[in-house]
């Protein structure tokens, strides 16, 4: 079958014109706290009803990759994740930015994210019927094995272990807040109807990492200990690429394989990724203090995964994320069924969306690069306006994603725990990766014990389980046995 | 070195404060976990057993918090916090952000956004009158049209 006439259409003024919008769109929508990638696809779907599906369609996933990318903008700048996905990306970009390297941390994220999106489109072209196939062989088993070895990392990020390992089983109680997800009952919700379905994760997570830290900075500013932060250079040196570049191939293809796994998400994706860079890194101790390879790490992997996603989305009908849940609709609005037909029946769709894929990934780096200097500008806002205008920008995302005033005394809960935990040496990203993986832990372990009739051991043979269970215990053990050596060392050099 | 030893100390003294406070939590959790009805999912592991998996586990750590911040000795007194009035403002703040949240449908975005944020640059010590009062319009009116102008986010 010959593509290129498939391929050239996508390639028309008016196509372009589409993703570059829907790109831009999507890094603003994406970089303002509270306002998700999957906000703004749902937001503009009805916008897509009257264009031609090569159009509409390019255009919402121009959206998905900006969203995506642009939560790193506001995670570096201001340490408040624009999107979920860019949770982790906070540990090492706004250490950066404090040091006054903002620029070439966005400048690092813009890259990783490009090359991360453009792995992952190649993999989508190639392999996407054969990659969904795969996916298809992960059950509770298997995905409980996965929460695992997620919350494995929780070890490797933690600088005291113990307190690390208190905070992620304390994001698994608060994970526990809410309908129990088998069986339905109300568990510690205290009668409160809006705490009926837990604590929404976004709004937890502006709370946790945007209002905690506003709450910081107000101490700093009444001590007169804030420094103005300086903003210098916008690119990533020679040696921070070189340094980098692995670990956003291993990023990049972390988050290929997390994307095309149903119902995991770029969340996830980063804070494995950002685990594995650290767990190889012969420099692991660099890592949370504002390290290249840190960013490298969680944004290849979270814009990977958007490509990924949509393997399962388009070869199954499955989707592999909430965003490409929404995009469904936007492909079944356009009267397209996603699903193996749909590669016999509309190969033209199929190919400018494996095309769009490319050129919205292209349209990212491209506006990424040009917007950083306008974004760091935020930097030279003086603090006490800026402080203020992050908390009108946290009650504001907070408040749009569910248009509930619970969601408010979520986040400002959130947000004097993040604080207390800050300051008392709990990590927060620990209780962070907890809230994540924890639901996805215990919903499928239950599930599958129920399936193995209750018969550990059944439930954990399999080979891909296996896999995850051995992964996880050696990322478990190796930062045990990291500082079981270095005191050794300490001792023998004494 | 003496500052870092001091500060050690004092680490550990709060370790044990929180310890405490960790066990405390644990058992208010587990007296609100004995009331979660036991259901038949079919299996064994029913809705309160990851929560107990949880609180154990916090308990049992918290025990270790415990140990390690009691095998430091002897305790100086912290020095007294040269951020009292800090951490009164701080409360203030967060009083602050609770009642923003209470009023932010019931009033409206508008009124409670400029007078959150009016009061806000006077507990950060913001005097200048075009700051602490222009700035805040100024804001808060920028953010309402961005968010519902072109974004087509619904404000109450």
């Amino acid at each position: 079958m010959d593509i290129s006439p498939h391929v050239l259409a996508v390639f028309d003024p008016e196509v372009l014109w589409t993703i570059a919008l829907g790109t831009l769109g999507g890094i603003v929508i994406g970089a303002l706290p509270g306002l998700t990638a999957t906000m703004g696809v749902a937001l503009l779907i009805p916008l897509t009803f009257g264009m031609a599906p090569i159009l509409g369609l390019n255009m919402l996933i121009g959206i998905y990759i900006g969203g995506i990318y642009g939560g790193c903008v506001s995670a570096i700048l201001l340490r408040t994740p624009g999107t979920p996905s860019s949770a982790a990306t906070v540990l090492d970009g706004y250490p950066l930015a404090q040091k006054g390297e903002a620029g070439k941390a966005l400048g690092m994220a813009t890259i990783a994210s490009f090359v991360g999106g453009i792995i992952a489109a190649v993999v989508l072209a190639a392999l996407a019927p054969q990659l969904a196939t795969l996916a298809l062989k992960f059950g509770p088993a298997e995905y409980f094995a996965l929460a695992v070895f997620g919350l494995t990392i929780i070890a490797s990020l933690s600088q005291d272990i113990l307190k690390g390992a208190i905070a992620g089983l304390a994001g698994i109680l608060i994970g526990c807040v809410g309908a129990d997800p088998i069986s339905g009952i109300s568990r510690y919700t205290f009668g409160i109807s809006g705490f009926a379905s837990g604590f929404a994760f976004t709004p937890a997570l502006i709370g946790l990492f945007a209002l905690s830290e506003v709450f910081s900075q107000i101490e700093k500013i009444l001590s007169d200990r804030v420094e103005r932060m300086k903003v210098s250079g916008i690119w990533p040196s020679r040696a921070d690429l070189k340094g980098s570049l692995t670990t956003m191939v291993r990023g990049s293809v972390i988050g290929t394989f997390i994307g095309i796994i149903p119902g995991t998400g770029s969340g996830t994706a980063s804070w494995i990724s950002y685990n594995e860079a650290r767990r190889t890194s012969k420099t692991p101790e660099k890592f949370g203090t504002g390290h290249m390879p840190g960013i490298a790490a969680t944004e290849s992997a979270n814009n990977a995964v958007c490509a990924a996603a949509l393997i399962p989305l388009l070869a199954l009908g499955i989707p592999g994320d909430v965003v490409t849940a929404v995009l469904m609709g936007g492909l079944m609005i356009q009267g397209l069924a996603p699903g193996p037909m749909l590669f016999q029946q509309h190969p033209d769709i199929v190919v400018g969306i494996f095309t769009g894929t490319f050129v919205a990934t292209i349209f990212m780096l491209v506006f990424g690069l040009l917007g950083i200097r306008f974004f760091t500008q935020i930097l030279r806002v003086p603090r006490r306006i800026l402080t203020l205008a992050i908390v009108v920008f946290c009650f504001v995302g907070a408040y749009s994603i569910n248009l509930n005033v619970v969601d408010l005394y979520t986040m400002v809960g959130f947000g004097v725990l993040g604080y207390f935990m800050h300051k008392f040496g709990f990590s927060q990203a620990a209780l962070c990766i907890a809230l994540i993986l924890g639901p996805m832990a215990e919903s499928n372990l239950r599930l599958g014990l129920m399936s193995a009739d209750d018969n550990v051991g059944v439930l954990l043979s399999g080979p891909i389980t296996a896999t995850f269970l051995i992964l996880a215990a050696l990322s478990l053990l190796l930062p045990l046995y990291r500082s079981y050596r270095g005191r050794r060392v300490a001792v023998a050099a004494q | 070195m003496v500052a870092e030893a001091r500060d050690d100390v004092i680490r550990r003294k709060t370790d044990c404060q929180l310890a405490l406070f960790l066990m405390l939590f644990c058992a208010f959790a587990a007296w609100r976990t004995t009331l979660i009805p036991a259901s038949g999912t079919g299996t064994r592991a029913g809705p309160d057993f990851f929560p107990w998996l949880a609180i154990i586990g916090i308990a049992v750590l918290a025990l270790a918090l415990l140990l390690r911040g009691l095998r430091t000795s002897p305790r100086p007194k912290p020095e007294a916090g040269a951020g009292r009035i800090g951490y009164g403002v701080l409360s203030l703040f967060a009083v602050l952000m609770v009642a923003y949240a209470a009023t932010f449908e019931r009033v409206g975005y508008l009124p409670s956004t400029i007078v959150m944020y009016v009061i806000g640059m006077l507990l950060l010590k913001e005097r200048r009158v075009v700051h602490f009062l222009l700035v805040p319009v100024a804001v808060v009116l920028g953010v309402y049209f961005g968010f519902t102008g072109l974004l087509d986010v619904y404000l109450p």
